[in-house]
């Protein structure tokens, strides 16, 4: 049986277009702008959910995203709300939350056992005896929830935009039309956004016969379309204000993030329903979605209504209704006093429609689980019962003010409307409209005028003050909507199924602040997040507590608004990383590549076990030559009169005597003597230096350096390099003979000692070239223009082919120092290491006049604690010592393992520990290794290698080394 | 051989391009120029020299190899060849030549002549320029900056998809400059994001400046 009208004015659906989908496996029919739910009710489809807790047949209350009654999932999505959601050609929509669909849900019979189940019922029962719990637990974990996810869909995101506008409009209604229109006319750059398919409003479905309201739509909309500086943003709603003045507006594209200079938000209020039983019936819903549903989607609600009217609007309303198809049995008139509503009343007894004033509600009834009638008390305390499938209502209004709390208002109770207000507002952001307690339409538009020019001076335009309406002097709301029953099922918020009682229970326990009752009850922690249940839960606490609502205060509305999908708010992912310019070389030749903070560097290169790839890499460099990216490293230009100053007082040592042409290794301390960085320094004149970091303190270095610029005032230029140059270094014994081959620059001893620095030309790149060298054979370090250092790197591998040459990776350099015993800053140091217990003491230089951290060097000289030793195990079969295990002596913790790995120069295991100093005197350590087992260690002096530095400095030296 | 590779290069493996050689780096060349006022475009520029000027004495001698006045920190001095000199930072100034080869020359003598004052650096960067009708848009997807401030002549430093850059507009196109290092990743999520919303991307044309010049 259709309940589609024919078409109406202002409808939203396209007649021409039809969808078909399946609802709980049966097919259904749609029009293009249709929404799941009014599709279902125009097909005669009652029932159209189940509650949470109890299983209870449900439908729409609101047509808007104001109530979560109706939530559908199909085989790939869930959370979709149907009374704002198009249906989707061919798919197959369910009911969430039941267990054998929805006409045969087997969980219905849990309503017969709801006195088993009160408010915090998990709190008083299941939990003895205790070894039933993890079965309680298990089925009540099995009942709850919301729909499933299906983790076989795969993720999804969307796009985060950032918009910027002087004024953000949230709401399009009469007075958001209103803001907007007088505001385009500024030229200010405004966004208008609002939640429906298209704007208006109210202008839409409740002001829709008013001739002007027509007009002032049609007019505003077309001269929003003309203004340059206004775009309109519909299908998308606020989540939330954000500090500095970030709103989130969430569409089916995803969240744009508007960052805004004043806000306006003109976001109506949400119509409340009334509480008695069985009020959450399917054809109980409120007045506004009758309204919705026949203006935008040309759908009767019921065959017969009642209208339950707690306000003077329910009237007008009524009738515009019934112009349009509605059959009204009767409007029952809960409000109070015999002269309430007397114009009314008599106006719509004109139409022939008949009206009863009643005291209260005794209940809707129900035949197979669906409306049937409405019992009331009449002001004569007669019953009366009347038949209909559907009680609209329209008993008052909350205001839909997150936002405005959001930016630091209060929410005032004002007993002549009976109704929260906003107050407190401040500078920056306006109310306008329903939210601020205005409810005429004409003032709505004055009241959207006035906030709007509000905000447009308060962003500076010079401009005549619009005064503010008046709010009317009588009540839209009814102060207590509310008919007890004794036995029950008068609902007061339906997402959690809370009843009366469950908040009398509340209250009764104790929890009788508004806090502790929606913590207690779950009131407003639904889905719909207590739009359409808060304020009658603080009516109902309010009567209880035998106060007004206004003492009771409410709850605290946080972002955001609506529920946001996950996928919205995970947004585009940038996971930003740095290639180094030798980055295709490494991929011609199979470099393993791994994140070193932001950088991709190759570990090793080529493909089998982690061992043989270092064991391979390793003999290359010690027996011929081997090629390292270190592009990574630092880099920092020095130029200006004052470089020595600067250096000198952000590192530890003495640079007036380092020569033109000539390197050294520096280091740097903070202020309480600790190790934060190290690396080589370059002299090319007086005043001008080149500095390199570690990879991963390049930023941190360049920032202290102009931190100490500035500080002490110096004439000098830091030019950060890092990310412009490529670098590079060659070692092994054949290292000077590969170079030699693509450069005409002399390499000789003479020409090129060891620590010095030049600049020359490789393979036609100018390049800077420093004789330094961190594994300790014969080495130059060669940086170049980024754009640049392939050719280098290129020619460098043509030459060395002869000599088999081989890129070594971060793994094999790593064990080639500790050879060396050259410490890893941050792996040998840590968050206390000073350069005194790393054997560093000598590059510490305290006769300066002043350097950062020396007068905590000074102090921390004499009281040296820990010590950082060699260690070296022969026997290594079985041994699994891993960096951090522990040096124990019984049960004392004496230190821990820095570096440790297996030398195939000493064949056997070596490492650097850091330890007590007092126990430097020791020759044997033990070590606890990951597995448990105690290792005996031998404490060898470093390095390991080559300890009288031949081949660096010659390329002279041991034999070659044998790999087993 | 080139000795200089574009640091974008490897993000071409469009058939609208070929390989080339400009200003001695190797990059992929277009014969076409983007038709801007109707399709979202994404070139490499990386090959126009640039080069870094330092020193408290900077300004002073730029001054004395231009004709005209610096501006302030970020403002651009616009070149006749097309280039222009920008303070990016106190007594550091970037000098971008034009795009057309022929100007190369007397910009490097000009730039690179030894002089105890000042320190010459190259500025090896990674360079692009974004533009079309929807590029507002696509960008507002990857950056928090309002674009809308960003004014003509005037560098601007901001980050697009998290990397920091300078951007230069002009109407309907931005230069963006970035490291060699971020360049890769950069240039491959914009150029994503131009393509999917229907652009192209194109090689070098040494023409491209006749689009700002004449905007």
């Amino acid at each position: 049986m259709s309940r589609r009208l024919p078409p109406q004015h202002e409808e939203w659906i396209d007649r021409k277009v039809k969808i078909d989908f399946w609802f709980e496996g049966e097919k259904f029919s749609a029009y293009k702008g249709d929404v799941i739910s009014s599709a279902l009710i125009a097909s005669g489809q009652k029932i159209l959910a189940r509650s949470f807790k109890y299983h209870r047949a449900r439908s729409t209350v609101s047509m808007a995203n104001h109530d979560a009654n109706v939530i559908l999932e199909t085989l790939t999505q869930t959370n979709i709300r149907a009374d704002v959601t198009h249906p989707v050609e061919g798919v197959r929509y369910q009911a969430v939350n039941t267990f054998g669909g929805l006409k045969k849900d087997l969980a219905q019979i849990l309503n017969f056992f709801s006195a088993l189940l009160p408010v915090g019922f998990y709190y008083k029962a299941f939990y003895r005896p205790r070894f039933l719990f993890p079965l309680w637990e298990k089925l009540i974990r099995g009942m709850t929830g919301l729909g499933k996810v299906n983790s076989n869909t795969g993720s999804w995101r969307q796009a985060r935009k950032q918009l910027f506008c002087d004024v953000l409009v949230v709401g399009a209604g009469p007075s958001g039309l209103a803001a907007a229109e007088y505001l385009g006319r500024t030229g200010l750059k405004i966004i208008v956004v609002d939640e429906n398919d298209h704007v208006g409003g109210t202008l839409g479905y409740r002001h829709n016969t008013d001739q002007s309201a027509k007009e002032f739509k049609d007019t505003t909309i077309k001269n929003l379309a003309n203004f340059s500086s206004v775009s309109t943003l519909p299908m998308c709603y606020a989540a939330g204000l954000y500090e500095g003045g970030t709103v989130p507006i969430v569409g089916p594209d995803g969240i744009k993030e508007v960052h805004t200079k004043a806000l306006i938000v003109a976001t109506g209020s949400y119509e409340q329903p009334a509480v008695f039983r069985n009020n959450d019936a399917p054809g109980i819903i409120l007045l506004s979605a009758a309204e919705r549903l026949m203006n935008r989607y040309s759908v009767l609600p019921c065959e017969s209504a009642v209208i339950l009217a707690g306000n003077p609007e329910a009237y007008e309303r009524a009738k515009n209704l019934k112009k349009i198809g509605l059959r009204i049995a009767a409007i029952i008139d809960l409000s109070l006093g015999p002269k309430v509503h007397e114009k009314e009343i008599a106006d719509a007894r004109k139409v022939g429609i008949k009206v009863t004033k009643i005291t209260s509600i005794e209940e809707a009834s129900l035949r197979k689980g669906t409306l049937d009638s409405i019992t009331v008390i009449t002001e004569h305390n007669q019953t009366e019962k009347i038949p209909c499938d559907g009680i609209l209502m329209s008993v008052g209004w909350s205001p839909a003010s997150s936002l405005l709390v959001q930016a630091g208002a209060k929410l005032s109770y004002l007993t002549s409307l009976e109704q929260v207000i906003p107050d407190e507002i401040p500078p920056g952001t306006y109310a306008a409209g329903q939210v601020n307690g205005i409810h005429e339409f004409k003032s709505k538009i004055d009241d959207g005028l006035a906030a709007a020019n509000e905000a447009a001076r308060f962003l500076g335009c010079d401009l005549p003050i619009i005064s503010r309406p008046k709010r009317e002097g009588r009540a839209h709301s009814h102060p207590y909507p509310v008919s007890a029953h004794p036995k029950g099922k008068e609902f007061v918020d339906f997402d959690e199924d809370i009843q009366l009682n469950d908040l009398r229970t509340s209250w009764r326990e104790g929890f009788n602040s508004v806090e502790l009752m929606k913590r207690y009850s779950t009131i407003g922690m639904g889905p719909s997040q207590g739009k359409i249940s808060n304020m009658n839960g603080v009516r109902v606490l309010a009567d209880l507590n035998k106060k007004s609502p206004g003492a009771i205060g409410t709850t605290t509305p946080r972002p955001f608004t609506h529920p946001v999908a996950i996928g919205a708010l995970a947004g585009q992912r940038f996971r930003r990383y740095w290639r180094t310019p030798m980055h295709q070389c490494h991929q011609r030749m199979a470099a393993n590549f791994e994140e070193n903070g932001h950088w991709l560097r190759p570990m090793t290169y080529g493909a089998g076990s982690i061992q043989t790839l270092i064991e391979k890499e390793y003999v290359a460099v010690r027996d011929a030559v081997g090629i390292i990216d270190v592009s990574t490293l630092g880099k920092v230009e020095l130029f200006g009169p004052d470089c020595i100053k600067l250096l000198e007082y952000a590192y530890t040592c003495k640079f007036d005597k380092l020569r033109t042409d000539m390197t050294r290794y520096i280091f740097m301390v903070d202020g309480s003597g600790v190790l934060i960085d190290d690396g080589v320094a370059a002299r090319f004149s007086d005043d001008h230096f080149y500095i390199t970091t570690t990879s991963s303190n390049a930023h941190t270095v360049v920032k202290q350096l102009r931190l100490f610029s500035d500080l002490l005032n110096l004439d000098i230029a830091i030019v950060d390099r890092t990310r412009q140059i490529g670098a590079f270094n060659v070692a092994g014994p054949l290292s000077r003979e590969v170079l030699s081959k693509i450069t005409s620059q002399s390499l000789s001893e003479a020409d090129f000692p060891y620590l010095a620095v030049r600049e020359f030309q490789i393979a036609n790149v100018t390049a800077r070239v420093m004789r330094v060298g961190f594994v300790g054979e014969l080495g130059y370090e060669i940086h170049a223009s980024a754009n640049s250092a392939q050719t280098i790197w290129n020619s460098l591998m043509e030459a060395g082919k002869p000599l088999g040459i081989m890129p070594f990776g971060v793994e094999t350099q790593r064990l080639l120092r500790l050879e060396k015993g050259h410490i890893i800053l941050g792996q040998d140091t840590d968050g206390m290491t000073t350069p005194f217990e790393v054997n560093l003491g000598w590059g510490v230089n305290l006769k300066k006049e002043q350097s950062i951290g020396k007068n905590s060097l000074i102090h921390l000289k004499r009281q040296t604690k820990r010590q950082l030793v060699g260690f070296e195990c022969t026997n290594t079969k079985n041994l699994e010592i891993l960096e951090s295990n522990l040096i124990v002596e019984g049960d004392r913790i004496l230190g821990r393992v820095t570096s440790v790995g297996y030398s195939p120069h000493r064949k056997g295991i070596i490492g650097l520990a850091m330890i007590d100093s007092t126990d430097t005197s020791t020759e044997a350590i033990c070590i606890k290794d990951s597995r448990g087992n105690l290792i005996d260690a031998q404490i060898v002096s470093t390095p390991f290698y080559d300890p009288e530095n031949l081949r660096q400095l010659t390329s002279q030296g041991s034999d070659k080394i044998s790999i087993k | 051989m080139s000795i200089k590779i574009s640091p974008l290069l490897e993000c071409y493996a469009e058939s609208n391009t070929k390989p080339g050689e400009v200003f001695g780096m190797k990059t992929v060349i277009s014969d076409v120029l983007p038709r801007i006022d109707t399709q979202d475009f994404i070139m490499d520029l990386s090959p126009v020299p640039k080069c870094l000027v330092v020193g408290r004495e900077s300004r002073q001698w730029i001054t004395e190899q231009i004709d005209g006045e610096l501006g302030g920190l970020f403002a651009c001095h616009l070149q006749n060849n097309g280039g222009f000199i920008s303070e990016i930072i106190r007594d550091q100034f970037l000098a971008v030549n034009g795009t057309n080869e022929a100007t190369w020359k007397s910009f490097a003598e000009k730039f690179h002549a030894p002089d105890s004052r000042i320190l010459t650096l190259p500025y090896d960067c990674a360079e692009f320029i974004v533009g079309g009708p929807n590029i507002w848009n696509l960008l507002y997807a990857m950056t928090s900056f309002d674009l809308d401030s960003l004014k003509p002549n005037q560098l601007s430093p901001m980050r697009i998809a998290t990397v920091d850059v300078y951007v230069l507009p002009y109407k309907n196109m931005l230069r963006v400059f970035c490291t060699p290092a971020d360049g890769y990743f950069l240039f491959n999520t914009v150029k994503t994001s131009v393509i999917s919303g229907g652009g192209v991307s194109m090689g070098f044309n040494p023409s491209i400046d006749s689009l700002w010049v004449s905007n």
